[in-house]
């Protein structure tokens, strides 16, 4: 018996087989380790949550032409601090302290957008060049 | 979500990749694995893409029949995949007459199955029935549990636990004949 193609032999792990079907198909797999084997990976791969590189993963959305999500801005940030902007005034006893933390979030929200990390990246930049390029300039000032 | 990606629905497709990515990625490693080839990380990436790519270029989740339950459908399409991407692999460096780099292409061994065993088994099992077969096989070979085994035969454990007991007695009473 030639072995059975992907859909009937994965349907035996279904449990959605007649007795007649799940038979013809053990009658098969009893004689065919190759058969038996792939049904052994396909039961484990289903245990468990299986981990792929989130590389690949965009990899594959782009190859199949799906648009890719940007992150959107993390906005929760600015909201909590409009919010305690806001109790401030409703709770004077506590003024300063909303304030100070309304200020903590609201900075937390402007770091972690995109233009605040864009701008730390190109202050990283300029300074690994300046490192790169101050032995250059010393050996240049030696000779 | 499987009937939206058939309707080709992005949102539905970017999810169907973050679900199933790692399985189909632990199914072809564990296969290129077992088949003792030698692989690298980049082998198994491929096979993965390439199986989403047919998956949506030839509609191929149409083919599923219980839609629910593809888990064990997509991993033996990626285990399919894999074997024939070695497959094309070896003949391609058999075509260009570097013979000794399939010598080399043989792994450690880790993961594989034991051959000799495998044969062996084989002919003292050979008069047992299909059912019985495979659950001793799943327990001599794949070193799987009673409850394993059971979950995956979708029988009742105390079944696989006598056929278990049954078989076991009468390979003893063989391999000492």
């Amino acid at each position: 018996m030639r072995c059975p193609d992907e859909v009937v032999l994965s349907s035996y792990l279904d449990e959605g087989l007649s007795a007649v079907e799940r038979g013809r198909i053990e009658q098969h797999v009893a004689g065919c380790a190759r058969c038996l084997d792939l049904l052994v990976v396909a039961y484990e791969s289903g245990r468990g949550a299986r981990k792929c590189p989130r590389v690949l993963q965009n990899k594959i959305k782009a190859r199949l032409g799906l648009r890719q999500r940007r992150a959107r801005p993390e906005l929760k940030w600015l909201f909590a601090s409009l919010a305690l902007f806001l109790l401030s005034f409703a709770f004077k006893k506590y003024f300063l302290q909303f304030l100070i933390v309304a200020a903590i979030l609201g900075f937390k929200w402007a770091m972690e957008g995109e233009g605040a990390k864009r701008a730390i990246m190109i202050f990283r930049g300029m300074r690994e060049e300046e490192r790169v390029n101050l032995p250059k300039s010393r050996v240049s000032s030696e000779d | 979500m499987i009937e939206r990606c058939i309707r080709r629905e992005e949102r539905a497709w970017e999810e169907f990749i973050e679900r199933f990515s790692g399985l189909l990625y632990y199914s072809a490693k564990k296969r290129l694995q077992k088949s003792g080839m030698m692989f690298m990380q980049q082998d198994v990436e491929d096979i993965v893409q390439a199986v989403f790519m047919d998956i949506w270029e030839k509609q191929h989740l149409e083919k599923v029949k219980d839609r629910k339950k593809i888990t064990a459908w997509l991993s033996v399409t990626a285990q399919n995949r894999a074997l024939n991407y070695m497959r094309q692999k070896r003949e391609m460096l058999l075509r260009e007459e570097d013979l000794y780099k399939i010598n080399n292409l043989r792994a450690d061994g880790k993961g594989c199955i034991d051959e000799e065993l495998i044969v062996g088994l084989d002919k003292c099992i050979e008069d047992f029935e299909p059912r019985h077969k495979i659950v001793l096989k799943l327990n001599i070979i794949y070193g799987k549990t009673h409850k394993e085994i059971a979950r995956f035969m979708n029988m009742p454990m105390s079944t696989v636990a006598t056929i278990i007991a049954r078989k076991k007695k009468k390979l003893k009473f063989f391999l000492m004949e």
